[in-house]
């Protein structure tokens, strides 16, 4: 046997193990949940789309003040159109705690020119080891003017 | 007690004697230390950027942000976390009402000079006057476990003095609970940051703000910025970090993102949101 071939039966045998555990969705647990929501189903930009990621886990988060993409639903997937803050921009340095059912409120800018669509947030300072769908908002429609 | 580096590879490392680190119980308090806030349920870590006296109080300089809301006095904090209260948030400047002097950035938009907050110690005695913290690494990488440690015997910088703006091309360092001793560039001074008051989704501009191209972590807002004489021992207060700029590194054993740069808010617009201060 190659070491190759024992390497492979080793990760199988691993894999095995850990479905067999229970465990087939390794990163989305009770501990780390979240709920992400904006306000509104629809939008007319220039808005202020407020965005409320609320701790539906048990454990605390250890978060900070930047980290909002906003994506446009496109063909087949989801492109980054705006992220917040601006490159450039900075970001405030403060650590930020929220609990077990506490909410982290945020703010995106939808700017005059945003091209009417489906879009959705994702808030990219809460558990970064949560697949973009579990850290997303639900979707929403930019309408034309 | 703070970890010395393990050649091991052991990111814990092993038990240094003789030290403390800036994340950790200190009294009386000196800038680059750690503290807690606490604000209408919302809560955080941050560093103080010194002790101060304003008038006849002893008070500590921190950043607004900690707290989350501007010009809205009521934050606790705490040292090192929550739980050990040291003060209280006494004077948030207020807003220059947008379209007036020099706030003209457009209707809605109003400004402040600095990022800065004044918080009053319960006791006095809890505070350290003209003192910061002296990390035994000067910029040490982002993931050295050393990085906030300091040595019991040799703790603290003297504050000599401050300076009202840093100028570009001058060395600045500074002093954090996340990223340590950490020293830069000034590349870009006296420009106008766009900033947005996330839980009031207001919007606002810092006046005359510093870039200098030192590494900066999240929780190293508020910490002292200072331009350091090796020989003296000492450091002159040039400002106060509010943000992150550049880029991020990466993240630290923490999870805290780490940036290439940082903005400050200088000493003479923290003078002018708050007259009166001094060192001594």
């Amino acid at each position: 046997m190659s070491i190759i071939e024992y390497s492979s039966m080793r990760l199988y045998a691993a894999s095995l193990l850990f479905l067999l555990a229970g465990c087939n969705d390794p990163v989305r647990t009770e501990e780390n949940a979240a709920e992400v929501r904006v306000d509104s189903t629809v939008y007319h930009a220039p808005a202020a789309v407020r965005v409320r990621a609320r701790n539906t886990g048990t454990v605390t988060w250890t978060t900070g003040m930047c980290g909002l993409r906003l994506q446009r639903q496109a063909a087949t997937n989801w492109q980054t159109v705006a992220v917040s803050p601006a490159p450039g921009e900075g970001c405030d340095l403060a650590v930020l705690y929220v609990e077990p059912g506490g909410v982290l409120t945020r703010w995106i800018n939808l700017s005059p020119g945003t091209v009417p669509g489906a879009y959705r947030v994702i808030v990219d300072d809460i558990h970064p080891e949560l697949p973009e769908a579990a850290r997303s908002s639900q979707t929403f429609q930019v309408a034309a003017q | 007690m703070a970890y010395a580096p393990d050649l091991s590879g052991n990111r814990a490392g092993t038990l240094m004697t003789g030290t403390t680190n800036l994340r950790a119980y200190r009294s009386p308090l000196s800038g680059g230390w750690q503290i807690a806030w606490w604000d209408n349920g919302s809560s955080g870590l941050c560093t103080a950027a010194a002790t101060l006296k304003q008038s006849t109080s002893k008070v500590f300089l921190s950043a607004a942000h900690c707290g989350q809301r501007f010009a809205t006095t009521g934050t606790r904090f705490d040292q090192p976390t929550l739980g050990n209260r040291i003060g209280a948030e006494i004077s948030d400047a207020a807003w220059l009402p947008a379209n007036t002097g020099v706030c003209q950035f457009g209707t809605g938009v109003d400004c402040r000079y600095s990022d800065g907050v004044i918080g009053l110690y319960d006791i006095a005695t809890r505070g350290a006057l003209g003192s910061v913290g002296k990390p035994i690494v000067r910029n040490p990488a982002y993931s050295d476990p050393t990085v906030v440690t300091v040595d019991d015997l040799n703790s603290t910088f003297s504050i000599a003095g401050t300076y009202p703006y840093p100028h570009v091309g001058e060395t600045v360092h500074h002093v954090g609970r996340t990223t340590g001793w950490q020293s830069g560039t000034v590349a870009e001074t006296c420009t106008d940051m766009y900033r947005l008051d996330a839980p009031t989704n207001r919007n606002f501009v810092l006046l005359c703000q510093s870039r200098v191209t030192a590494t900066s972590g999240k929780g190293d807002s508020g910490g002292p910025a200072f331009f350091f004489n090796s020989e003296m021992n000492s450091v002159t207060l040039v400002g106060m970090v509010w943000s992150g700029g550049g880029f991020e590194i990466g993240n630290n054993p923490e999870g805290n993102t780490i940036y290439s740069e940082m903005w400050i808010s200088p000493w003479e617009n923290i003078s002018i949101d708050y007259p009166g201060l001094s060192i001594q």
